[in-house]
């Protein structure tokens, strides 16, 4: 177990200097000069040679890569042109809004999916089973996009439901930072005030970027559940005449839940992506938010750093879910 | 000869069975049809779009700058006066364009890779597989959008990233299904009658792993239109004036009050094109895959 | 059942939350505004040329001198009380009395003498006129200092305005140098130590920025602490939500929102919308006049009267611009109002002209701009595209960063560029077109067009030599007139800022140099 742990924690490495070293090549490709944006319209030729000779940027590519690489190795990646800050420090302060908003929309939509599977499920072939399949393509069908544009029309313009703009009201202060997600720091510092409303601002953005992977959730959990229930054993507990919703909730929906944790990390990676987006609408201070900007600013050391950091929640995250899938399902033996 | 002729027959009859069991399948299931429609539709409406399209989706009209949809403008139109309905039609030629293109050229070089390296086994399977590994390490939408930043933004770009990532999806497919096939005792008598090894790769491997691709081709279609106009959205797709439904929505949102319409039915045709695809797919994964839910 | 329930009362106590969490606040005066774009940095040396950051500099900092917007812009006195000089080489300036920075660091020839050193070997103050001339200071007393240039400089107060030339304590720098970074800049990213109004409380970049009247404050050019206790300055990039939010109360003012949007709060009760005269914010389209196709006067000439601007302003505008005069822009020193009229539009003459040409059959080029300058750019490259398709020359519309588009610009032959100069955003006076005429600097000025004759060799200097504004002024409308004859760009709109707000808000201004003037807003 450790050893299949190490081993994937290993993998990691290459995975990374792969996938940097095809960033950075392509970063290099674009046209347009990062030092010029830098210095502003104002800039002389000069200032500009000047700079760019101290920050290294006429050495060859692989020089510079490596170089790159070796700094990640030490935590530093590197120095954002536009807000003339490190790179690090940047994606330490929206990322943390990133993750807290697409864990919210995660736990969003386990919870809403699984909720929703289960009963369509147990009530088979009653109205809401017959309108789940439907529902459900329906909801895996809307761009996010559209969806956050609605919402925000909907629920914060015409019914005044949820606030936008900010991840917790204007006139609290932020709780102590601990994790940088305001949810947790708020809960552990006791801070009750920050934590209602930084729930109460998450909720919005979490609910458009939930509905796709809800949707999602909710059909995998009824169509396991349904086959779990056609088992023997859950006859044999019916047979018992332990109740029906007993039968559901304790001896089918543990066994159906298991694939669905594999289905986990898959919609988690949907999530960082998609929250691209939902930040862009809901004008939520993330991650993504701050890469498009540098994007636009040609600026490629944050897009850079912007795409390790993503690959690399990613991965830890899909390590977790295979880990805690095993110990969920002892039947699991690695090779 | 005769044995081309008859395994030609065979072919047909495989073809014209299986056709037979889609068509009576396919009366069974409402939702499927009606994905196949959608489908159809949005694929007539991209060809005959200059037959359609009332106005030219390009040309401005200041004088008549936002007006709401009436009978004139079905979908009324945008800030430079264009007819927000012709441009969705017009719409309907890129992304469909871009669909096709991104899946085709993906599952073209995803099968090819995928098949080549299960047939081939060893060290080239090894290094493909890690390869395909690395491109799904990433969440989709920000490895394309990487890439797109990198190459420019444009639609060619765009559809460069997206077949980019998405091929390593076909040949982790492709590759699994020929590696089950290939064990198959009809594959090991074709070789036992002397049948080349390109010969079998190619008729009896790779054509028998067909049924999960055409399933995940349809469903992904349906996403790579999503993340096409995900990309238009955040500004790296289609460049103005081009009547893209994502950036059409982007420009579109500061209207969301003052003119609804603007933003709103570029959104409903993505989702009409992406619900079709969805349909279509669930439906064909339920009549091609044997197991029954 | 019980999720439900728990959900309910989670529901409520996030509700009763932040309703507490309003209240908790008490009797202070607070303005809550929203902007679509943070500074980078609160540093005025590197950051200050950006829109966002000068924003926020001019909160926290003071300059030298200032200038006034309401009459004539002169320079008038800000942190300096006088300034004598003979030669405009050798400068005796004095420094005002009684000033602290918000450090306590009192104010004086000392400190004066500190900044001016700084920008004169720091790389990142480079493109600092004083920086370029910058010689030797000798402190005369506590509050005199002499400067001597290496060159004349008869404009060098003019220049002292900008926001990149505001005063930071030399205590809070020499407190928070590294090795590396011997002036501190990088603490000055995320600190202040300005004289200015407001104290910076709190900053999170890209989201919300919280600063306080600063008690002490010396009162600036209008002898006045601010009037409200603490200024939030939230940066909400999307208009059409910052036009909801205005809407439903949650901020007091905004500015920025597009045409429509102006049109739709006009009509809403509870809200007033407040149109400001003398910004320079003015939209051109530059080409390189020595490269084909625009080498011919006659196209440069049928372009300028292809365009419909009166189309532009009343459908694109609605009605919040006019056409632009020139390179000063109405109401400036040296704008020559009657040249709005020089080219008006007229197709036929426009058809003429282009058939005279060289390029009678037509000819394809690039439109470029940045999109993140002005929300309308869109409709302007739009309706451009189609005006110019009338005399047979095809537009390709092209986003760029506005970095690239000023590189381009400045190597040449690159097609036509939609620009956006916001003279004002960078804190430059009404005066300050000389920098788009004469500038020393690369992609501004005629350099966009390549124009190089008596009128920009000989005139030009002469001008950005000439410290009396009566005849500089005369010389701005000579090469104003000359400009227009050779059809050196296109000149477009002049802009007009917008801002709309809640019925209570009084006194809130904006004018050059200083895009918001908070400092005597009040909330009723």
């Amino acid at each position: 177990m450790i050893f299949y742990i190490l081993r994937r924690v290993f993998w990691v490495i290459p995975m990374l200097l792969g996938m940097t070293l095809i960033v950075f090549t392509l970063s290099h490709i674009v046209p347009g000069d990062p030092v010029a944006t830098a210095l502003g319209p104002l800039a002389t030729k000069a200032a500009v040679e000047r700079l760019k000779e101290a920050w290294r940027l006429n050495d060859p590519l692989p020089i510079q890569y490596l170089r790159y690489v070796k700094q990640m190795a030490k935590g530093d990646l590197g120095f954002s042109v536009y807000t003339r800050r490190p790179v690090m420090s940047d994606i330490r302060k929206y990322f943390m809004a990133t993750f807290e908003l697409s864990t919210v929309s995660l736990l969003i939509a386990m919870v809403g999916g699984i909720v929703l599977g289960a009963i369509s499920a147990a009530r088979k072939n009653g109205i809401l089973d017959f309108m789940v399949r439907p529902l459900s393509l329906f909801g895996m069908s809307m761009p996010v996009f559209w969806v956050g544009l609605l919402i925000l029309l909907l629920f914060y313009y015409r019914l005044g439901l949820i606030p936008i703009g900010r991840r917790i009201g204007l006139f609290i202060d932020p709780p102590t930072r601990i994790t940088g997600m305001y949810i947790v720091d708020s809960l552990l510092t006791g801070n009750w005030t920050a934590l209602g409303s930084a729930i109460h601002h998450v909720i919005g953005p979490a609910l458009c970027l939930a509905l796709c992977p809800l949707a999602i959730i909710a059909r995998q959990t009824r169509s396991n559940l349904l086959e779990v229930l056609d088992e023997d054993y859950i006859g044999t507990a019916r047979a018992k005449g332990v109740s029906e919703v007993i039968v559901v909730l304790k001896h089918a929906l543990r066994n159906a839940l298991l694939p669905i944790v594999t289905i986990t990390g898959i919609q988690y990676g949907y999530l960082l992506g998609s929250s691209v987006m939902a930040e862009v609408i809901f004008s939520w201070p993330g991650i993504g938010r701050y890469a498009l900007t540098a994007i636009r600013h040609l600026d490629f050391q944050p897009v850079l750093g912007f795409s390790v950091v993503m690959a690399l929640v990613y991965m830890l995250v899909n390590l977790i879910v295979d880990v805690s899938y095993v110990y969920i399902n002892p039947k699991v033996r690695f090779s | 000869m005769r044995s081309l002729e008859s395994e030609r027959d065979t072919l047909f009859v495989w073809v014209g069975e299986k056709a037979t069991h889609l068509v009576y399948t396919l009366r069974r299931s409402p939702l499927t049809i009606l994905g196949l429609a959608i489908m159809v539709g949005f694929i007539s409406v991209a060809v005959l779009a200059p037959f359609i399209a009332p106005y030219d989706p390009i040309a401005i009209h200041p004088s008549d700058r936002l007006m709401p949809p009436s009978k004139t403008h079905f979908f009324g139109t945008d800030t430079a006066g264009r007819d927000v309905f012709s441009r969705i039609v017009y719409g309907s030629r890129i992304s469909l364009r871009l669909g096709l293109i991104v899946t085709g050229l993906s599952v073209a070089i995803g099968s090819l890779i995928g098949g080549t390296a299960a047939f081939l086994g060893g060290r080239i399977d090894d290094a493909v597989m890690r390869f395909t590994d690395l491109c799904m390490a990433f969440p989709v939408f920000v490895l394309a959008m990487v890439i797109t930043a990198s190459l420019g933004p444009g639609l060619t770009n765009v559809m460069v990233a997206i077949v980019a990532i998405w091929w390593t999806v076909y040949a982790r497919l492709v590759r699994s299904k020929v590696v089950e096939v290939k064990e198959e005792t009809y594959v090991e008598a074709a070789r036992a009658i002397g049948a080349s090894e390109v010969r079998v790769f190619l008729k009896h491997v790779l054509l028998n792993s067909y049924s999960p691709v055409l399933v995940e081709v349809t469903l992904d279609f349906g996403f790579v239109v999503m993340l096409g106009a995900s990309l238009g959205f955040v500004g790296l797709g289609a460049q103005p004036p081009t009547p893209e439904w994502g950036a059409m929505i982007s420009s579109g949102r500061s209207y969301l009050k003052t003119a609804w319409w603007y933003p709103t039915f570029p959104g409903l045709a993505i989702f009409l094109v992406v619900l079709g695809a969805n349909l279509l797919g669930d439906g064909l994964r339920d009549i091609l895959e044997t197991r029954t839910r | 059942m019980k999720i439900g329930k728990v959900c309910l009362v989670v529901l409520a106590g996030v509700l009763l939350a932040s309703l507490l969490g309003g209240l908790a606040l008490g009797d202070e005066i607070v303005l809550v505004a929203a902007r679509p774009k943070d500074g980078e940095s609160l540093n005025p040396i590197t950051a200050a040329v950006s829109l966002g950051a000068s924003r926020s500099v001019n909160l926290l900092y003071n300059q030298l001198v200032n200038v006034d917007s309401e009459k004539d812009f002169n320079v008038v006195p800000g942190l300096l009380t006088a300034w004598e000089t003979e030669d405009y080489i050798t400068w005796t300036v004095h420094v005002r009395e009684g000033v602290t920075f918000h450090d306590d660091t009192p104010w004086n020839a000392e400190a004066l003498k500190f900044n001016l050193d700084m920008w004169a070997v720091l790389p990142e103050a480079t493109f600092m006129v004083y920086a370029g001339a910058a010689g030797t200071t000798e402190i005369l007393d506590e509050y005199t200092l002499k400067i001597e240039l290496k060159e004349a400089v008869p404009l060098l107060m003019d220049f002292l305005q900008t926001a990149w030339c505001s005063i930071i304590s030399p205590t809070a720098i020499k407190d928070h140098a590294t090795a590396d970074d011997p002036y501190a800049m990088e603490w000055l990213n995320d600190h202040e130590a300005g004289t200015g109004p407001f104290i910076l409380e709190s900053w999170e970049p890209g989201e919300r920025m919280v600063v306080r009247k600063w008690e002490n404050y010396w009162g600036g050019v209008i002898k006045k602490t601010p009037k409200i206790d603490r200024l939030i300055y939230l940066t909400v990039p999307d208009a059409a939500v910052r036009m909801m939010m205005l809407e439903k109360g949650d901020i007091d003012l905004t500015g920025d929102l597009s045409s429509e949007m102006i049109a739709d709060l006009e009509e809403m009760e509870g809200i007033k919308v407040e149109g400001y005269s003398g910004t320079s914010r003015r939209t051109m389209i530059f080409w390189d006049i020595t490269a084909p196709p625009f080498d011919d006067l006659r196209v440069r000439q049928a372009i300028n009267y292809a365009i419909n601007y009166d189309e532009i302003i009343d459908r694109i505008d609605l009605g919040y611009a006019e056409k632009l005069c020139g390179m000063p822009a109405k109401g400036y020193l040296g704008a020559s109002p009657e040249l709005a009229g020089y080219y008006t539009y007229d197709l036929e003459k426009a058809k003429q002209l282009m058939s005279e040409s060289k390029y009678a059959d037509g000819f394809e080029v690039d439109l470029m701009y940045d999109p993140e300058r002005y929300a309308n750019y869109e409709d302007y490259a739009l309706y451009i595209q189609s005006y110019l398709s009338e005399i047979r020359i095809k537009v390709n519309i092209k986003q760029v960063v506005l970095s690239t588009q000023t590189a381009m610009q400045d190597e040449g032959d690159y097609g036509m560029g939609l620009m956006l100069y916001s003279g004002d955003s960078v804190a430059m006076s009404a005066d300050a077109v000389r920098w788009q005429y004469c500038s020393h600097l690369p992609t501004w000025g005629w350099r966009g067009s390549h124009w190089t004759d008596d009128t920009t060799e000989v005139l030009c200097p002469q001008a950005l030599a000439t410290a009396d504004r009566i005849k500089r002024a005369q010389m701005y409308r000579e090469i104003d007139l000359r400009a227009h004859e050779l059809a050196v760009y296109v000149w477009i709109t002049q802009l007009k800022p917008i801002f709309a707000m809640q019925d209570n808000i009084v006194n809130f201004r904006s004018c050059p140099p200083y895009q918001e003037w908070f400092w005597q807003v009040e909330k009723k």
